[in-house]
């Protein structure tokens, strides 16, 4: 998980990828959709190898359904980013789950064990 | 926080401190509503607001995502530090979606804010939950205690809390007997080792805590212990020998973090636990700044976690292909 996460986290620290993330935020794209604000500055190999770093990192995948195999965002794993970026609020929400799980769990033990106290 | 009285009503009470003023202005100044209104991460713009009898309240929420939520609040009853009376989410076509009313009352300098928000039916009371529970909506009850703090001392704090089904007795207990406390801190998938433990005034704790992010250590100090009201300690990140450390993945974050944990007695035995969390000690402005980021979640979009990522990369040598 740790560097599942340490992938994503150096495919988005650049600013390119990190553009096509925006673009693709707003909804599939082509490749060549995808490229062409940047063939001013580089060639399409080097854009098509920024597409090739988000999706080994996981944050893009390629649909098979349409032919020209549009690219899109993957959720889940820029969930990953977003859990880690406002962890603290989840640390406590998730906390507090456990915790009222915890709770039921520790009343049943108890129960049982105070039953020779009279309360069945 | 929150209980049923009725079948399709829900109940929020808090207890807030500060004086009434304080409280009513946050509720009705169009300037300091905006800095708290609406669950974490959400901001609003105000397009119109009529605080009166028949009077209205247009507004639009931001949500996290980037999507816009549309918002209408008609007043019903206005009395000036006293009571509010609104109805929610109707425009020219549909129904208001609930009622409000909101009571507020001061005693010895505490405000106490009790809300009631009914429904049309137990069927839309379930739906209107669910709706709340998913956009986080009682973080709006805590980000306005975080708003009212910063107003009269000028701290940035961060509270949560929530109402557990059980007596404050029986909920203390799960925070100061080691046995039970690892069973539960940490967020899903976790695991918390005590590897030392000593909880009692003065003394303190030594922990790991494994999950999907690897092993962390960290160590904790109480300062306060009163049974079953209040809990206060210090808390650190830490290395295997103890050693005050930073966190990988957040080197800015402040390195001493105090923790308040208050216990309040509800009705139906029930006990509302209220965790408020602030930087401990000599912190940088920038260490600040971090924890105030982190506070409002994904407030900053993704630009803001791409700073803090950008920060991280620089920070931990993590090649960049």
């Amino acid at each position: 998980m740790q560097s599942h996460l340490d992938q994503t986290f150096s495919a988005l620290a650049d600013p390119t990828r990190r553009a096509m993330i925006a673009h693709l935020s707003r909804g599939e794209a082509s490749v060549s959709e995808l490229a062409r604000p940047f063939l001013k500055s580089m060639s399409l190999p080097a854009v098509t190898k920024h597409i090739k770093v988000l999706e080994k990192a996981g944050l893009v995948t390629k649909t098979r359904e349409a032919q020209w195999r549009p690219c899109r965002l993957n959720a889940a794993a820029l969930r990953d980013v977003a859990d880690w970026t406002h962890q603290y609020q989840k640390f406590w929400e998730e906390s507090f789950d456990r915790l009222e799980q915890y709770l039921k769990t520790a009343k049943v033990k108890e129960n049982k064990k105070g039953k020779k106290h009279g309360k069945s | 926080m929150e209980k049923a009285n009725k079948s399709n009503a829900i109940s929020i009470t808090r207890a807030y401190e500060a004086p009434l003023k304080a409280v009513w202005d946050a509720w009705t100044d169009p300037k300091q509503i905006a800095q708290w209104w609406g669950p974490r991460g959400f901001t609003i713009t105000t397009h119109s607001r009529d605080l009166r009898v028949g009077g209205t309240w247009r507004y639009t929420m931001h949500g996290p995502d980037g999507v816009d939520y549309p918002n209408v609040t008609q007043y019903l009853e206005v009395e000036k530090y006293q009571k509010l009376v609104y109805d929610h989410g109707g425009d020219d076509t549909r129904a208001p979606m609930f009622r409000v009313t909101v009571l507020f009352s001061e005693t010895g300098g505490k405000t106490k804010m009790e809300m009631t928000m009914s429904l049309a039916t137990p069927e839309d009371l379930a739906e209107a939950r669910a709706i709340i529970k998913q956009a986080g909506g009682n973080s709006t009850w805590d980000r306005l205690a975080e708003f009212l703090e910063k107003e009269s001392t000028t701290k940035e704090i961060f509270v949560i809390n929530r109402t557990f089904e059980a007596p404050r007795d029986r909920m203390f207990e799960m925070w100061i007997n080691p046995e039970h406390l690892s069973q539960w801190m940490g967020p899903a998938g976790s695991t918390m080792k005590l590897i030392r433990s000593d909880i009692r005034k003065g003394g303190g704790i030594f922990y790991s805590m494994s999950g999907d992010n690897g092993t962390m250590y960290g160590k904790a100090h109480y300062l306060e212990i009163d049974p079953p009201h209040k809990l206060v300690y210090t808390q650190h990140f830490c290395d295997e020998q103890e050693n005050v450390s930073r966190h990988p993945m957040a080197p800015t974050w402040p390195e001493t973090m105090l923790t308040r944990v208050v216990f309040e007695e509800e009705s139906g035995d029930r006990t509302r636990v209220t965790v408020i969390w602030e930087v401990y000690g000599s912190a940088t402005p920038e260490e600040v700044a971090t924890f105030i980021n982190g506070r409002s979640g994904m407030t900053q979009g993704w630009g803001g976690s791409f700073d803090r990522l950008d920060e991280y990369v620089a920070s931990s040598g993590v090649k960049v292909a």
